[in-house]
């Protein structure tokens, strides 16, 4: 006898299989959700050694012995927050880097609020930026440290490593947008479209939500619908519950973004692409990216929806720097630094690339000259006797 | 008044009875448009799959029914507005501008009814008819904006222009928005058709996956893709950009009245704070300057 084209009795024999299987993972997840759960993030030990206004300097002190003498300092972006290079244990860029013996520093850009929405572009690079270089300098009494920096980050990193050379002695960004000139990603199409200038005067700044909602519509049948059936299918395993519910906490923790920065960011970036052409003004200087002559490697996600590869990957070539290396990994905006395949690709290379390089510097004829900024070093809190 | 006008009509007669022939005909379309509800518009010969929506679209045509031969009667009218005849010409003016706006926007109703059993291109996004949505925009732009702009008068005119700026931007926010959702929920539309011809193939060629999880996957795909089409066309990126451009003029409009509520409480404004902030601002960046340059002269006492 001849098969039927439809197998319905396949079919039915199936559904009722997973409706078994649904009944009891319900069961199971009520169990994993009602439980303890291990879900914070950030959990590597650190200290905070510097503030100014609303952005904090973390220090990650080495877990063994400094393998090198040039301290890292890694600037992320202003959209989304910092925590995300120390989601959890064993997929931490974080702690990769203090195994590998680096003195790592990191800032946190804090939560903008309302006052802060004058800052531009220049404060928080000339600004905040700088002042951070210099107390790392002062610190550790060397004339330059290392740079790295992510995404929105990565291209403060690259205007500071323009307007101060003499700083930095690696350079190091990753998924950084330089050339906004590009269709490979939707942000770059619609933010073309948007009346920033209307945004901004409306908003005072960007906030964080709406900027989230934006990324989720990137993509809203994946980030918006099967990112979440994916965890009804998942939720009676424990680890992978913990480790989706880590990553909401990341991607929903969204400070709003200083409103001029976010304004000069999308003009001269997404609508008028001056960095890459080296026609930027910042602080009233020009950011010719022929003064990055220090090292720099440059690593970017082949599947990046948010920053493509067409963004990242003209600033080797631009640079003033012989020594440039770009790396392109098969992943996305975030794998880069949370998947366990990059965990072994990523951070182990930047440190071996960092440790080639950490030669002492040869001292300068008049001797170095490092700066300590006005701003308090965090101290031991006090206690003060009532009576004085 | 026209040469079938009922004995006794008047102009305002006319006026209506035209506007319940448009809507009885978006009732007529719906008949026609959904098989379930039958013939004679009855709710019984629908059976139970017309269900809740049948029930629905019965007790509505009957109500409209009802309306309808109400307000046939020649003189009707007159008796509905003989308390508005002392009213000033505004007030007619506006019913006018309403009915004719009614009028309008069911003409498009009927029109988009019509298209429901159309065929439609699944892929295409070329044409996304959010010509129906923009229509309630356009009579809102011609017709009944002006009476928000009508220049107010006395000691409150500038409150009552700021109030009337707010509920105007509001509607044309709330319009935008409509049209802005309606564009995403297109290519949840396709791809469903897509899915059912897929299906279709699939069935045809005996080749129907027996895993339920296989027809999500291949939806999910499909409407990944239709996403990826839809947001990088350009009727999308203009449509967001009128969404946005409409949200961030309603909030500007509703911070202007919130202001003038805040003046009269001990409360500061935005604009108060904002001005004290950008002061601050702008010393902070003076002493920043000025510690740079201390410090690069050499006199710092930060100097190391």
């Amino acid at each position: 006898m001849d098969s039927p084209k439809i197998p319905v009795d396949l079919i039915l024999s199936k559904l009722a299989e997973d409706a078994e299987k649904a009944q009891a993972r319900a069961r199971q997840a009520s169990d994993v959700l009602l439980g303890p759960l291990d879900t914070a993030i950030a959990t590597t030990p650190y200290e905070i050694v510097y503030e100014e206004d609303r952005v904090k300097l973390k220090h990650y002190p080495p877990a063994g012995d400094i393998k090198l003498k040039t301290p890292l300092l890694v600037v992320y972006a202003l959209i989304n927050r910092e925590t995300m290079l120390d989601l959890q244990p064993g997929r931490s860029v974080v702690e990769t880097f203090r195994d590998e013996g680096i003195d790592l520093y990191m800032i946190d850009w804090g939560y903008p609020t309302r006052k802060d929405r004058f800052l531009t572009i220049d404060d928080h690079v000339n600004g905040y930026m700088d002042n951070i270089v210099d107390f790392i300098r002062g610190r550790h009494q060397v004339p330059k440290i290392n740079l790295m920096g992510i995404c929105m980050g990565g291209t403060f990193s690259v205007i500071y490593s323009a307007l101060h050379a003499e700083k930095i002695k690696n350079l190091v960004t990753t998924v950084t947008p330089t050339n906004f000139d590009t269709d490979q990603g939707l942000l770059h199409t619609w933010l073309r479209a948007v009346d920033v200038d209307q945004m901004v005067d409306t908003f005072g700044n960007m906030p964080g939500d709406l900027l989230n909602l934006g990324f989720l519509l990137l993509n809203p049948a994946r980030l918006m619908l099967d990112k979440y059936i994916g965890f009804m299918e998942n939720m009676d395993q424990k680890e992978f519950v913990e480790n989706f519910i880590r990553m909401e906490k990341w991607i929903f923790d969204s400070p709003d973004v200083p409103g001029e920065t976010f304004r000069q960011f999308v003009k001269d970036g997404y609508q008028k692409n001056l960095l890459i052409q080296s026609r930027m003004e910042v602080g009233g200087q020009i950011v010719h990216l022929k003064r990055i002559t220090m090292p720099l490697l440059n690593f970017y996600g082949k599947f990046d929806h948010l920053v493509p590869p067409e963004a990242c990957e003209l600033l080797t070539g631009r640079v003033g720097s012989r020594d440039t290396e770009d790396i392109c990994l098969e992943t996305g905006h975030i794998g880069i630094y949370v998947s366990s395949k990059c965990q072994r690709e990523f951070a182990p290379k930047i440190a071996a690339w960092l440790r080639e390089r950490d030669q002492p510097e040869i001292p300068r004829k008049r001797g170095v000259k490092t700066r300590r900024p006005s701003p308090r070093p965090k101290a031991a809190p006090s206690v003060r006797n009532p009576g004085e | 008044m026209n040469d079938r006008s009922p004995p006794g009509a008047t102009p305002i007669d006319d006026l209506m009875t035209s506007w319940l022939k448009a809507a009885a005909d978006v009732w007529q379309t719906l008949t026609k448009t959904w098989p379930a509800f039958g013939q004679d518009g009855t709710a019984g010969s629908a059976g139970a799959a017309g269900g809740r929506l049948t029930d629905f679209l019965a007790s509505n045509r009957k109500a409209w029914e009802a309306t309808a031969k109400a307000f046939s009667e020649p003189g009707a009218m007159d008796a509905l507005l003989k308390g508005l005849q002392t009213a000033p010409d505004l007030s007619l003016r506006f019913f006018k501008t309403s009915v004719d706006g009614f009028g309008e926007l069911q003409r498009r109703w009927i029109e988009r009814f019509k298209k429901l059993g159309a065929a439609s291109e699944p892929y295409g996004f070329t044409d996304l008819d959010t010509e129906f949505l923009n229509r309630w925009t356009d009579i809102y732009k011609k017709e009944f904006r002006q009476f928000l702009a009508v220049p107010q008068l006395g000691i409150m005119r500038f409150y009552q222009e700021k109030i009337n700026q707010a509920v105007d931007k509001h509607s044309l926010f709330q319009a935008a928005m409509a049209e802005f959702l309606h564009l995403l929920f297109v290519p949840v539309e396709k791809s469903f058709m897509v899915m059912q011809e897929k299906l279709a193939d699939l069935a045809e060629a005996g080749k129907l996956p027996d895993d339920s999880k296989r027809y999500y996957q291949m939806w999910i795909k499909i409407l990944e893709g239709h996403y990826m089409t839809l947001f990088q066309s350009s009727d999308y990126v203009q449509t967001l950009g009128r969404t946005l451009d409409s949200l961030n003029g309603f909030l500007s409009a509703r911070q202007e009245v919130l202001e003038d509520v805040l003046k009269l409480l001990p409360v500061p404004t935005h604009r108060d704070m904002d001005e004290i902030n950008r002061e601050i601002y702008l010393l902070k960046r003076r002493l920043r300057t000025l510690e740079k340059k201390l410090a690069s002269s050499g006199s710092g006492p930060e100097d190391t």
